[in-house]
């Protein structure tokens, strides 16, 4: 009896003790500037997904940017120094985000062509009459079936593509699915868009998840299944492309790149590949950054972009008010 | 699969509500809570705020056992703490089924009594948070093997019959999921094992309760819940919690 009072007496002890989470509950990391710089490198360092593949030693970024740091430093000058350093991991999908600015690097499209004007296609290939199914605008061009879509952010449903398969059965001969200019958007809609052009199951595309510390520690890969569609166009099919189609734009690419009617055309896509998350600072600012590796189904690498199975690639003077050369090339393939 | 289990374990759960009350019985009740939360998936800080919710419960009890089992849903709106100029929000779901079984092995003059046995604790929390483009959603789910122990004491005052109990539920092992170093719940869902290596739950209330002639009773408690897990990203929590409820008699 008296050992089953001591067993309780020190369990009592220890449910008193566990009431005062403050004691054991670390403190959060101050508001300053070094501070927001530990937080912002140690979880960069952690988590982001692509350290050696594009060799980037985070080490010496540190050793670099931690000079700048100081106390009493602007917030702007704050910012700009923790932005330089995300800079350098050349990735669209890292970002720090403040009530004031938003730091990018966007140089994988602004270093390249443009390969597109939006107006062209609009006023000269789409016209005043063309359809629009959920976010797809859809028109028929010299029995090409047409499709423009603009962000993978806008919603897409099977009836839409059915609705498009019955306006082009019977009078198309092949069908073109433009996404330049497409930034990406949502994963589900890549997946239904891909299904269209998809007859039988395959693997949409690799997936390796950051599982430890490590700026190598991945998980297993993990395949996704692209299902054939319920919905389903069965002739030729060309995709065009450009440097702005980006994460899942270059999801979609990936899904449907390798399919057997599908040729790919334009310019290596903006890339992206890397699934991203948030994380948030001391101070209020939020920053996100990549932690996946997605590869396509034979194995390489999204990241830096897919590039096309044909190039066409013009200098923007060659885009003109009534002129797209690379629309225009490729009805005069088809025609 | 994996979600269907966490999903099928979480059907069956617990609260820990020592009760004087012989025969069946369905106790409901509401709670108002402060939780504390770091959890590392988001944010290296410190977060608190208001929360409430309400629960509903059967439980058994003859001389010699006490079965229980309870549902508790509630919510919470926290905020940075001490950090007043981050204004970041989360918004928190938190659901508890739970199941547990004692056996009396103390009685003194039928008044103190000291029940111990074994529970089955569950537990999903969500936060979200409104400024996040991705990650938005992080979690922790539990399913929890864990020890009971009530103790308890009838006493007379005011010409009235009470029961003051203290009831704690000390995690044994648990089988759970958090988000690991990428994102939250695409892909590969992480299930992990969860003891005293790598964690740490341990969930305390006191209750008076008053004891009416009719066999019911109403019941003020104070309770509070710890957990801290270490991996794949740290989470630390505790949880205050009053509460008020009532007891209906079904039968003897």
């Amino acid at each position: 009896m008296k050992k089953l009072k001591y067993i309780l007496f020190l369990f009592v002890l220890l449910g008193l003790g566990s009431a005062c989470e403050r004691l054991w509950t670390p403190e959060s990391p101050k508001n300053t500037p070094m501070d927001n710089f530990d937080v912002l490198w140690n979880t960069v360092d952690q988590r982001y997904s692509f350290f050696s593949y594009k060799n980037i030693h985070w080490d010496s970024i540190r050793h670099h940017y931690e000079s700048g740091i100081y106390e009493g430093m602007s917030d702007r000058d704050l910012f700009d120094t923790l932005a330089a350093m995300l800079y350098d991991l050349r990735d669209g999908h890292v970002n720090l985000r403040s009530s004031f600015d938003l730091s990018r690097n966007w140089e994988w499209y602004l270093n390249s062509p443009e390969n597109f004007r939006f107006s062209t296609v609009e006023r000269e290939y789409l016209g005043s009459d063309y359809k629009i199914a959920g976010s797809l605008r859809y028109t028929i061009i010299d029995s090409i079936g047409y499709v423009f879509y603009g962000s993978f952010s806008s919603g897409i449903s099977k009836a839409n593509l059915q609705a498009i398969n019955d306006y082009f059965q019977g009078t198309t001969k092949a069908m073109i699915i433009d996404v330049r200019g497409n930034g990406g958007g949502y994963l589900n809609n890549a997946f239904t868009l891909a299904s269209w052009l998809n007859n039988a199951p395959n693997i949409a595309y690799v997936e390796y998840f950051k599982t430890g510390p490590g700026h190598d520690d991945f998980g297993n890969p993990v395949k996704y299944a692209l299902s054939a569609g319920s919905v389903y166009y069965s002739k030729p099919v060309y995709i065009l492309t450009n440097r702005s189609c980006y994460s899942s734009t270059t999801s979609f690419i990936t899904m449907a790149k390798g399919l057997p009617n599908v040729t790919i055309v334009g310019d290596t896509t903006g890339g992206g590949g890397g699934l991203p998350a948030d994380y948030e600072l001391p101070n209020g600012w939020v920053f996100r950054f990549s932690t996946t590796i997605t590869t396509d189904r034979y194995g390489f690498n999204v990241e830096n972009g897919i590039p096309p199975d044909s190039v066409l690639v013009y200098p923007d003077s060659e885009f003109t008010e009534i002129k797209d050369p690379v629309i225009d090339e490729v009805l005069r393939w088809l025609n | 699969m994996r979600f269907v289990f966490l999903f099928i374990s979480t059907l069956t759960c617990f609260f820990l509500l020592g009760q004087a009350i012989p025969g069946n019985s369905i106790m409901t009740g509401l709670y108002g809570e402060m939780p504390y939360v770091r959890d590392e998936f988001m944010s290296p800080l410190n977060y608190t705020g208001p929360g409430g919710g309400a629960f509903l419960g059967y439980q058994y009890r003859n001389p010699h056992h006490f079965v229980q089992s309870t549902l508790n849903l509630g919510g919470n709106y926290l905020h940075p703490a001490g950090l007043s100029e981050n204004p970041s929000r989360l918004y928190g779901l938190r659901i508890k089924l739970n199941a547990q079984w004692n056996r009396r092995i103390i009685s003194r003059e039928n008044t103190l009594e000291w029940l111990t046995g074994i529970g089955w604790q569950n537990k999903i929390d969500f936060r979200y948070n409104s400024r996040f483009s991705n990650s938005s959603v992080t979690y922790d789910v539990l399913s929890s093997v864990t020890w009971s122990n009530i103790v308890q004491k009838q006493f007379h005052f005011w010409n009235r019959h009470w029961n003051l109990a203290w009831n704690s539920d000390l995690m044994l092992m648990s089988v759970g999921s958090r988000p690991g170093y990428s994102t939250q719940l695409e892909g590969s869902i992480p299930i992990s094992i969860y003891a005293w290596n790598n964690s740490f739950a341990f969930d305390n209330q006191f209750q008076l309760s008053l004891l009416l002639s009719n066999g019911n009773a109403v019941y003020l408690g104070y309770g509070w819940e710890t957990l801290y897990i270490a991996e794949p990203q740290k989470l630390y929590k505790g949880i205050h919690q009053i509460l008020i409820g009532t007891n209906f008699r079904l039968s003897r």
